[in-house]
Order: C-alpha cells, then sequence, then structure tokens
C-alpha cells in the first residue's frame, strides 16, 4: 500500500512542476493567443539563474525569489520589444519569434553555465526524508507538492477574487472590450507575459534540487506542458491544474505498472481526452 | 477554440522541427598551419598539402558536451605536436552531427564531398556511427572513433574503415561485472539491473548476465527506463521495494546524475555499480549522492601516471578545469591517427598501408598502455574500477582497481 502511496506522491510532485509551468503557458495563449514556444527556455533560464544564486549566497530560498523576478523582466522586455509589433500580423511569426528565442536562450545559456550538468542541493532544512502518516518521503518532494497546492490557491484567488483577476480573466474572454473600457491592454499584455515567464523560472528554481540541470532541460517537459495545457483546456487556470495531476499521475503510474508503454501513455491520455471533450476537459461554455 | 487546438498541434509539430536542427558554430581553432621545422621533406621545393582531419560528433544537444570535450581534448593534444602530422600540415573540420543517423550522414558526405577530408575523428552516438559504416566503406574513408561504444562494431558489424579509440560496453561491463562476482560479500547475490530503455542497454544487460548468472547470481528484476523520463523518483520507489542488495545501472549522461540523485534523496543505502553512470564530469550533477559509487572506464582525471599528469596540466592551463573521459577520448584518438600518419609518412593514398599503421599504433597515453587490435578493430587497453570518494572536500573518481590489458575478442 505504502508504495502506491509513495507512487502517488511523486506524480503529485511531478504535476505540480507541470502546474507551474502550464498556468503560465495557458494564461498567455488565453490573453494574448500567443503560443509560447520559448516557455520551455525561460524554465530552463530560471534553474540556471537560481543555481547561480543559490551558489553565491548559499541561500535557496533567495533564488526563489530572485530567479522569477529577473527572468520576469527579461520576458517583459522581450514582450516590449519583440512581441508587440507582431501582434497586428499572424499567428505563424509570432510562434517563430518564439522559436527563435528558443535558440538564443539555449545559446545564452551553454556560454554563461556551460553544457555540463550541475545540481543545486536542497536547502538544509528538506535535504533528507520525512514521515507523515507513516509514509517515508523525501522532504523536499513533500514541500514541492506543498508549495504547488499553495501557489494554487494563491493563483485562483488571485484570478477569481481580486479586481485584477478580473480583468485578465475578461481579457481572456474578449480583449477588444476590455481595450473599450480604458484598460491599458498592451502593459497587460506585457504583464501577463513577464508573469508566466516569471511562474516558468520558478518551475525552474523549485525542479533544479530534484531534476538537476542540464542544457536539454528546456525541451524536456515543453512536450508535456503542452499536452496538460490542451487536456485542461486552452486558458483555464484550472484546466492547467487538472490537466496537470492527471498526466503527472497518468506518467508516473503508467511508467511503474507498464514500462514498456510508458513513452506513450500521456498521448494516449490526450488522445483520449480529446475524443471525449475536444475543447479539453475544463472549458467554460462560449469561451 | 478547436481550430486553436489545431494550430497548436502545428505549431509543436513545426517546433519539433526546429529543435532538431539546432545549430551552433562549432568552435573549433583555425589551424595554425606551421611548416614542419624538424621534418626533412624528400621533395623540398613543393611545400606538403594540407591534411584535412574532420570532427564528427554530437555539439548540441543533450550529448554536446561530449562533443565539446572531444574537440578540446583533440586540438590539445595537435598543439602539442604543432598541428603536423607525417609532415604536413593539419587541419580541422568540425560538424555537428547532432546525435541524429540522417544529419550525421549528410555532414559525413559534406565532409568527404565538399572539404575533402583526409581521415576521420569523432562520433558519440553509436546509432548514429552505425549509420555511417556503409558510407565510410563505400567512400574508402578512415574513421577513428572517440566515444562511441556499441559492441556491435567489434563484432557482427566490423567495418575495416572504423578503428575505434575509445571502449565498447562489453570491455566495461565484464570487469565490472567480475568485481561484483569477486566481491559476492559485499554485494550479495540479489541483483537489481536498471537501465535506460534503449537498444545498447539489452546488450549492457546480456554483458552483465553471461557472468553473473553462471556465478550463482540472482536478478531480481531488469528495470528499463524509458527514454525521456523527466523524474525517477516513480523508479527509485521501485528499487526500494524490490530491495535489491545492489544495483547494476547503464544509465547514461544527465539522466544518470538524475537517477543517482534521486537515490540519494530516497537515502536507499543499497550499492550502485555501473558502467557510463558517474562518469567525471557527471559527478558534479549528482552531487553528495553519489558519493560512494562505482562504476568502471578507460580514463579518471585523477589517474596517477606521468603521462596523465602532463595531461590534466596542459588541459587546465588552457581550459583553466580538469579534463574528463571525453577530453581524454580526443586526446588519445588524435594521437592513434598522428602516430598512423606519422608512419605512412602523409601518404593516405594506400588503404592497406593506412590500415596496417593504424593496427601498429602502440603506445602509452594519458589513459595508460593502449595498442590497437585487429580482433575488434579496437583498442587493448586498462580498465580502471573506479570509486566517487571525497578528496579534500571534492568528490571524484578514485581508481580502487586496475584490470590490465582488457582485449575484445572480435567477432564470434
Amino acid at each position: 500500500m505504502d508504495y502506491y502511496v509513495i507512487q502517488f506522491l511523486n506524480g503529485l510532485s511531478y504535476a505540480m512542476l507541470l502546474f507551474l509551468l502550464a498556468t503560465g503557458l495557458s494564461l498567455v495563449f488565453g490573453m494574448m493567443n500567443i503560443i509560447n514556444l520559448a516557455h520551455g527556455s525561460f524554465y530552463m533560464l530560471g534553474a540556471y539563474l537560481g543555481y547561480s544564486t543559490a551558489l553565491k549566497t548559499g541561500n535557496f530560498w533567495l533564488s526563489l525569489l530572485v530567479a522569477p523576478l529577473v527572468i520576469g523582466l527579461v520576458g517583459f522586455i522581450l514582450e516590449f520589444i519583440f512581441l508587440r509589433p507582431l501582434y497586428a500580423r499572424g499567428h505563424l511569426q509570432q510562434v517563430l519569434l518564439t522559436v527563435g528565442f528558443i535558440f538564443v536562450i539555449w545559446d545564452v545559456t551553454t556560454t554563461l553555465w556551460g553544457k555540463s550538468v550541475m545540481s543545486v542541493a536542497a536547502p538544509p532544512l528538506l535535504a533528507g526524508t520525512a514521515k507523515f502518516w507513516g509514509v517515508i518521503y523525501p522532504s523536499y518532494r513533500f514541500f514541492l507538492i506543498g508549495f504547488g497546492l499553495v501557489a494554487a490557491l494563491a493563483l485562483w484567488l488571485l484570478l477569481e477574487r481580486t479586481r485584477l483577476g478580473a480583468v485578465v480573466r475578461a481579457g481572456v474572454a474578449d480583449q477588444e472590450m476590455v481595450g473599450g473600457l480604458g484598460i491599458n491592454i498592451k502593459m497587460l499584455f506585457s504583464s501577463i507575459f513577464a508573469f508566466g515567464t516569471a511562474l516558468a523560472a520558478l518551475g525552474g528554481v523549485l525542479a533544479a534540487p530534484v531534476l538537476g540541470l542540464h542544457p536539454g532541460m528546456d525541451m524536456e517537459l515543453l512536450i508535456a506542458v503542452l499536452i496538460v495545457v490542451v487536456v485542461g483546456g486552452l486558458g483555464t487556470f484550472a484546466g492547467s491544474f487538472w490537466g496537470a495531476l492527471l498526466i503527472g499521475e497518468a506518467d508516473t503510474f503508467g511508467k511503474i505498472l507498464i514500462p514498456e508503454w510508458g513513452l506513450v501513455i500521456i498521448y494516449a491520455v490526450m488522445t483520449l481526452v480529446l475524443l471525449l471533450k475536444p475543447e479539453g476537459l475544463l472549458v467554460k461554455k462560449g469561451a | 477554440m478547436i481550430k486553436l487546438g489545431l494550430f497548436l498541434a502545428l505549431a509543436a509539430a513545426m517546433f519539433l522541427l526546429f529543435a532538431g536542427c539546432k545549430k551552433e558554430e562549432p568552435k573549433a581553432e583555425p589551424p595554425k598551419a606551421e611548416q614542419p621545422k624538424a621534418e626533412q621533406p624528400k621533395e623540398p621545393e613543393k611545400p606538403k598539402e594540407t591534411l584535412k582531419i574532420g570532427y564528427l560528433g554530437p555539439m548540441t544537444g543533450a550529448l554536446g558536451e561530449y562533443g565539446d570535450e572531444n574537440v578540446k581534448g583533440l586540438h590539445l593534444y595537435l598543439e602539442q605536436v604543432k598541428y603536423t602530422a607525417g609532415g604536413r600540415p593539419v587541419k580541422v573540420i568540425t560538424e555537428d552531427d547532432a546525435c541524429d543517423p540522417q544529419t550525421g550522414q549528410q555532414k559525413l558526405r559534406k565532409l568527404i564531398e565538399s572539404d575533402k577530408v583526409d581521415i576521420l575523428i569523432g562520433q558519440v552516438c553509436s546509432h548514429v556511427t552505425l549509420a555511417l559504416a556503409d558510407i565510410l566503406k563505400n567512400e574508402k574513408k578512415f574513421l577513428v572513433t572517440t566515444t562511441t561504444s556499441t559492441t556491435a562494431l567489434s563484432r557482427d558489424q566490423k567495418n575495416p574503415f572504423i578503428y575505434r579509440g575509445s571502449f565498447n560496453m562489453w570491455m566495461v561491463a565484464a570487469p565490472l561485472t567480475k568485481h561484483i562476482v569477486a566481491n559476492k560479500d559485499k554485494y550479495g547475490t540479489k541483483g537489481l539491473f536498471v537501465g535506460t530503455d534503449m537498444a545498447t542497454t539489452y546488450s549492457v544487460a546480456k554483458d552483465f548476465k553471461d557472468l553473473y548468472l553462471p556465478s550463482g547470481g540472482e536478478l531480481v528484476k531488469e528495470m528499463y527506463i524509458p527514454l525521456g523520463t523527466v523524474d525517477y523518483g516513480p523508479f527509485v520507489a521501485e528499487v526500494k521495494r524490490l530491495n535489491p542488495g545492489f544495483i547494476f545501472a547503464f544509465v547514461p549522461g544527465a539522466d544518470g546524475a538524475r537517477f543517482v540523485k534521486a537515490m540519494g534523496e530516497a537515502a536507499l543505502k543499497i550499492p550502485i555499480l555501473g558502467v557510463s553512470l558517474m562518469d567525471d564530469y557527471i559527478i558534479p550533477g549528482a552531487g553528495p549522492a553519489a558519493e560512494g559509487l562505482i562504476t568502471s572506464a578507460q580514463y579518471t582525471g585523477s589517474l596517477d601516471t606521468p603521462e596523465n599528469k602532463e595531461f590534466v596540466r596542459l588541459y587546465k592551463e588552457k581550459y583553466g578545469k580538469m579534463p574528463d573521459e571525453n577530453s581524454n577520448n580526443g586526446w588519445d584518438p588524435m594521437r592513434i591517427i598522428v602516430e598512423a600518419v606519422n608512419k605512412v609518412n602523409g601518404d593516405l593514398a594506400d588503404e592497406n598501408k593506412v590500415r596496417e599503421a593504424l593496427l601498429g599504433v602502440s603506445f602509452t597515453g594519458a589513459r595508460g598502455p593502449i595498442r590497437m587490435s585487429g580482433k575488434g578493430n579496437i583498442l587493448v587497453e586498462n580498465i580502471y574500477i573506479r570509486q566517487v570518494q571525497n578528496v579534500n572536500g571534492k568528490l571524484q573518481n578514485v581508481v580502487i582497481d586496475t584490470i590490465k590489458d582488457v582485449e575484445d575478442p572480435g567477432p564470434q
């Protein structure tokens, strides 16, 4: 029994990472209609920046703050300079631009940090294992799960219960109308893009103690995150959360119970969901 | 919304295409085409033509680091011989195969047809090397490999134009298995095989089982981890449930670091032994969890020989860090080429003479004494059993046993 509880927790901690990445991607998509394929690159950049911060200051918690702020700012600037002129153009050019970001960020990262595999130690407080309800499990992963759940709650409150959240949701539903109401839609776009990249960077910092750092990490989560977004429903917050849970658990149990099919499980789940609910699990009517 | 979904899928497909073509300018240095000083050409009025050596290996992607180090190591060696071989100035042309067989074939054709290279060096990914084999045979171009380690190329797919300057999986897996069998009191007879789910892994598993099972060893499970697995937690939970006496692992690259890290995270104290698992450069990626891990390899940076100390000194001087297995896989194989080319006086026209020269190569390299064997067209060399130990506060591979002159038996 313990074995399955532990596997469930493994799925949960993986899901929380997916969720942090998917939310940003999904928000940016819902609002701006842009698929930011460089999302994984911001995740990687965040992880590396977190690594350097943790190395310089010896403080993991500080890197949790610094990396998202800096990468968020980078996202803001990139949106401001490069994406803005392209809003009037088609999807293709926008996506191509984000693909361009991938190459540039990859080169910047490997130039600054090299191509070696690196690791970040979990903070001393969370280094060992902990026992909860009789289950022994790595403390850091407990933290990851807790952090993800708290972040999900905070984001939900922000989006559903605040004025800012209302503006964002309105923007997802109908941007022109929001612009007509006197809200600076351009500024809103930049902020959302920055927020999305900051969340990706946060995911990177959080992932580093479990997954380590290497130059290929930008791509390895991106596909899974795209699947989460599609399964959950494009542009919905709740969709990212439940989509991440579904994919995280499906991937974990799939790889354990039928390892020969480990690679296709999440694609099979996606296909199934799209057949039954082509718009994703949690798309609101009329969206 | 459905339209958008379709678009998203299209975009993802497009992006995958692009990701495949990630490019990087080769970092090869401009050749220092100094005229040979010591050499006494027979026709002094005619300067000898440049010897073009093509390096083909992954410079980008997950294994880009391997190619990078190969190239660093081989240039360092060429510097020592002032970029001359057989009286000819040497130029290296670097191409990125991105660890993809198709790209590898295209780049090989480019190197042969448009760059007109005389000889090739390189290769990291076995499936790429296997895809190049026929082209090399048809074009009659020799390749001295740097890192690629499939055993097939020494056995049933032995190729008269491929000579291996590194090792093959059998050469490291067999000595490590013998180490396990010889230390039954330490590891017990309840083993677990863990490997990344790819072709090479099955051959490593066979090499391990061939020696381990007849010794009375028991295998609780063979665990194959799907390629592209991001989180190793689920597999570590499985290891915990099986509770083996030891683990024999083949999890190369960054994945190895993750596996070991996840084992440490769960605080499992099961001895891990492996091949291509904890190479020097991976240790920082696994952190403290790597301590105590045992691996076998043909080289390690901490080797205490005059040849290696000199190599390490030169490498540190130039690149400011410790060399690893892959840097050495550039250094020693380049010396194989240079010595062979010296032997034929720079004339590579006669394939039989070149082959004879390559097979005659024998010297003490940074990794120890090596010679090229015709049995499997691969080096005969020492294999070191290494353990990750804390040396003055820094984790590094330390040699705990040396198996001398390991030779692949060749086609069976």
